[in-house]
């Protein structure tokens, strides 16, 4: 299974992204406001499909922490979580600071489109 | 580089709104280095909070929507200012650059349809495009600009005048701290 583990460390503009397969978590945390996110993003899609089609990720629990997205990454993570939706056992844990009303929002749009349940966290602010 | 191209900046509107003082200025081609750099510039005047990374996050928007729609070998102009209504600090992002003669008519389609939207539309437009656009050829999502009007305090100016080789795109936007 630990062939199924994915990494990608973060930057001031891309995200953390990790999968422990020996938990099933998968972690998106930090920035993503690149000026390619499909560039960002192809690898992970691609490794997504992988597990997805080896089964090699159910359950999985992912856990989103972004602190800013950009539009064009928002498109390429719709893109990550409809891949999940081939999944049967996930859950989507979308966390939020809680005076920030945009991430939430974004969070409730993506509930509204994929077919994969959602959890709101709300956290206090770090700063 | 052209120098064909000449930026007047007038940011007063002759509303109501009051006048922004102007916290960063940039003219000229905006490369990675200059990119990056207003990047880090921006967010360290702007986000003293978390409610702050609202106009962060537009000023993102409006400075990738000069990559995705303009023509970057040529001069932009960047203006940043801020004033404050009833205490919220709001921030003015104002951008002109030049939209390449074959970028014109998706960018004008654009415009014509958001003028269109209410809130409520403009908020409904952006979850379709979101679900069902697609990718251009310059990895943009068709979101940027409805993002940014979903957020601004005011409706998006936009204005396109003829130049040389194309149009001088220019965008104001108006948006608020949250909460």
């Amino acid at each position: 299974m630990s062939d199924m583990n994915f990494s990608i460390e973060r930057t001031r503009k891309t995200p953390e992204i990790k999968f422990d397969a020996s938990t099933g978590r998968l972690i998106i945390a930090g920035r993503s406001i690149p000026e390619n996110s499909i560039e960002f993003y192809r690898p992970v899609i691609d490794w997504v499909d992988g597990v997805v089609a080896a089964s090699g990720a159910d359950p999985l629990r992912v856990f989103v922490q972004l602190e800013y997205f950009n539009t064009s990454s928002s498109k390429s993570l719709l893109d990550l979580f409809k891949r999940f939706e081939k999944l049967s056992t996930v859950e989507i844990h979308w966390h939020y600071d809680s005076d920030d009303e945009d991430m939430l929002e974004a969070g409730e749009d993506y509930d509204h489109i994929v077919e994969v349940p959602f959890r709101f966290i709300e956290v206090e602010p770090s700063a | 580089m052209s120098n064909s191209v000449h930026f007047e900046l007038d940011t007063s509107t002759g509303d109501s709104v009051p006048p922004s003082v102007c916290l960063i200025q940039y003219k000229g081609l905006l490369t990675q280095e200059a990119y990056e750099m207003l990047l880090d510039r921006v967010e360290e005047v702007i986000v003293q909070r978390t409610e702050d990374r609202r106009p962060f996050r537009a000023f993102v928007e409006a400075l990738q929507n000069v990559f995705k729609h303009g023509d970057v070998s040529q001069p932009v102009s960047i203006w940043v200012g801020g004033h404050t209504v009833c205490a919220t600090p709001v921030f003015r992002f104002v951008t002109q650059n030049i939209v390449g003669h074959d970028r014109v008519e998706t960018l004008v389609n654009r415009l014509e349809n958001l003028e269109k939207y209410d809130a409520m539309e403009t908020r409904a437009a952006l979850r379709k495009q979101l679900e069902q656009g697609e990718f251009g050829d310059r990895g943009g999502a068709g979101l940027g600009l409805l993002t940014l009007q979903t957020v601004a305090v005011r409706p998006l100016e936009i204005t396109l005048l003829d130049s040389t080789g194309g149009k001088v795109l220019e965008l104001i936007v108006d948006v608020a701290s949250q909460g």
